[in-house]
């Protein structure tokens, strides 16, 4: 099943997609035209930095000998179709397309190869970073990963079950519709089982909380008015678009 | 006034209380608790964003190297990390010791409770965001390294002990005039004054919302300590603030934290 999170006619309401419409808990079937999409979880956010060796070597740094790990705030989520703020006066702002592990149980000292049972579904996450504000101090740092709007997730969080081989998925972004980005998941240097190994080693994970596995190579700068689209096979297609950081504000207080 | 704020597990239910002066909790409906019959919980359940190296005499110390690799420059921002919800506890709670490290360093410090949304806020209305204040203890693994997010020195359960409760804002005068002490096993071992810092507590309110809205209940640790002591398990570690109140937890062994958890579930 592909479950979400939606607002609907003032209410938030989670919902199964069932072919063209949305089932809430009660039989009621939603438009998706007349929703607006929620992250579908709020759990703990680990996310993975340099995790596919061809975009460690486009950033020009070594690919890691161990797990990159940074964590993002709650704050920083946004959902499916939801504007996106560039900053005023940065040179670089790009988008990252990332498969996101849900943990659906408690996981703790897990070894990698009872890891996937752990893992209770999957989503897409569009890491998106501003690379001029990037420091040498816990880098990447809030400033950079975890800002308002810049962590769009969803739309919706497909349960283990469907996904064959998690690590055979083609991933691309598209910008205004060009190809920008493309991989597979199998490249990851650090594949799922691996990460709840080591993340179980240093903290219980909970249910809802999320891994998300980093990104391929081909990640560009993006400015505002364009469309950002994440695909991940199997898994679903996460639109944005790019704002101003005078449009979004503009629309924050209206 | 309003009394101090906080949480406590009672009977398997997290259930919001109001603590008197004499250090008595009672129910949002008047119903007194008696000493044994709760647990304390973190007296908030927000986001936990940490300041780094933002206390200037203890940065002293170790800022000669930050001129060479990896960093190549003196950080020109507060250095943030959060503390995921997983290293969040409460006054009394157990911390545990990993079994693979000789010693754990405790980080007695002041912590502001926002009391609203916060987004845009300038450094001369930051006052007004601030829901109170209460304590909370950056338990970590030692490490040498300012280079990459602590995950695996910082986000281990239990490294989080805050509370006991949230003393609201109107009861503090001045936050800057707040010294933090840390005692261990009774005796004071570290003491952080809030005059201290490089960033202080309105300019960290300014930055931090210039990107990210901050929300009732999240909690900003201004000045961790740089400079750490060590301990281990079997230690009793307290951090205290006149008018902010006392933080207190025992570290035990790994096992017997883990072990602990499961017999409670």
């Amino acid at each position: 099943m592909k479950r979400a999170r939606v607002r609907w006619q003032g209410r938030d309401h989670d919902v199964v997609v069932e072919g063209r419409v949305l089932r809430t808990a009660d039989g009621t079937a939603i438009p998706p035209a007349e929703v607006t999409w929620l992250p579908p979880r709020h759990g703990t956010i680990i996310a993975l930095g340099l995790n596919y060796s061809d975009h460690a070597s486009e950033l020009t740094l070594k690919a890691p000998k161990e797990p990159l790990v940074f964590i993002k705030a709650p704050s920083s989520l946004t959902g499916h179709k939801s504007n996106c703020c560039r900053p005023d006066n940065v040179d670089f702002m790009h988008f990252e397309a990332e498969l996101v592990a849900v943990i659906g149980r408690p996981a703790r000292n897990v070894k990698r190869t009872d890891a996937m049972g752990y893992v209770g579904g999957y989503t897409i996450c569009n890491d998106f970073a501003v690379r001029d504000y990037l420091e040498n101090y816990y880098r990447p740092g809030l400033r950079v990963k975890s800002r308002d709007s810049l962590s769009p997730l969803g739309p919706w969080i497909v349960d283990r079950d469907e996904i064959d081989d998690p690590h055979a998925l083609g991933i691309r972004t598209f910008v205004n519709g060009t190809l920008r980005q493309q991989g597979s998941t199998g490249d990851m240097i650090f594949d799922i089982p691996h990460l709840i190994e080591y993340l179980s080693g240093i903290m219980t994970l909970q249910p809802g909380d999320m891994i998300s596995t980093g990104t391929p190579s081909g990640t560009c700068d993006v400015r505002p008015g364009d469309q950002v689209v994440v695909e991940i096979d199997g898994i679903g297609v996460l639109e944005n678009r790019i704002v101003s950081e005078q449009q979004y504000l503009a629309e924050l207080a209206a | 006034m309003s009394g101090h704020s906080g949480r406590v597990n009672r009977r398997g239910h997290a259930v919001d209380v109001v603590v008197a002066e004499d250090g008595t909790a009672q129910t949002r409906t008047g119903e007194r608790l008696s000493p044994g019959e709760f647990r304390w919980l973190p007296p908030s359940t927000g986001t936990v964003i940490g300041v780094a190296l933002n206390i200037a005499a203890q940065v002293k110390g170790v800022q000669a190297q930050f001129h060479s690799e990896p960093y190549k420059a003196p950080p020109q921002h507060p250095v943030l990390f959060i503390k995921p919800a997983g290293t969040l506890c409460g006054h009394l709670a157990p911390v545990q010791h990993p079994s693979q490290v000789r010693s754990i360093q405790p980080g007695g410090a002041l912590a502001v409770v926002i009391g609203t949304r916060a987004a845009r806020v300038a450094a001369r209305d930051a006052w007004d965001v601030i829901g109170g204040y209460t304590l909370f203890n950056d338990f970590q693994l030692p490490e040498d390294s300012f280079f990459r997010p602590p995950i695996k020195s910082k986000c281990l359960d239990s490294f989080g002990p805050m509370g006991p409760y949230v003393v609201p804002w109107q009861a503090v005068s001045d936050p800057r005039t707040i010294v933090v002490r840390t005692r261990v096993n009774g005796k004071a071992r570290q003491e952080t004054a809030g005059c201290e810092l490089i960033h202080d507590i309105p300019a960290l309110i300014e930055h931090i919302t210039s990107f990210m809205t901050l929300s009732a209940g999240d909690v900003i640790v201004p000045a961790v300590p740089v400079q750490r002591i060590d301990v281990v398990a079997g230690d009793t570690v307290v951090v205290e603030a006149a008018g902010i109140g006392m933080l207190e937890n025992r570290i035990v062994g790994e096992q017997e934290y883990y072990a602990a958890l499961e017999a409670a579930a």
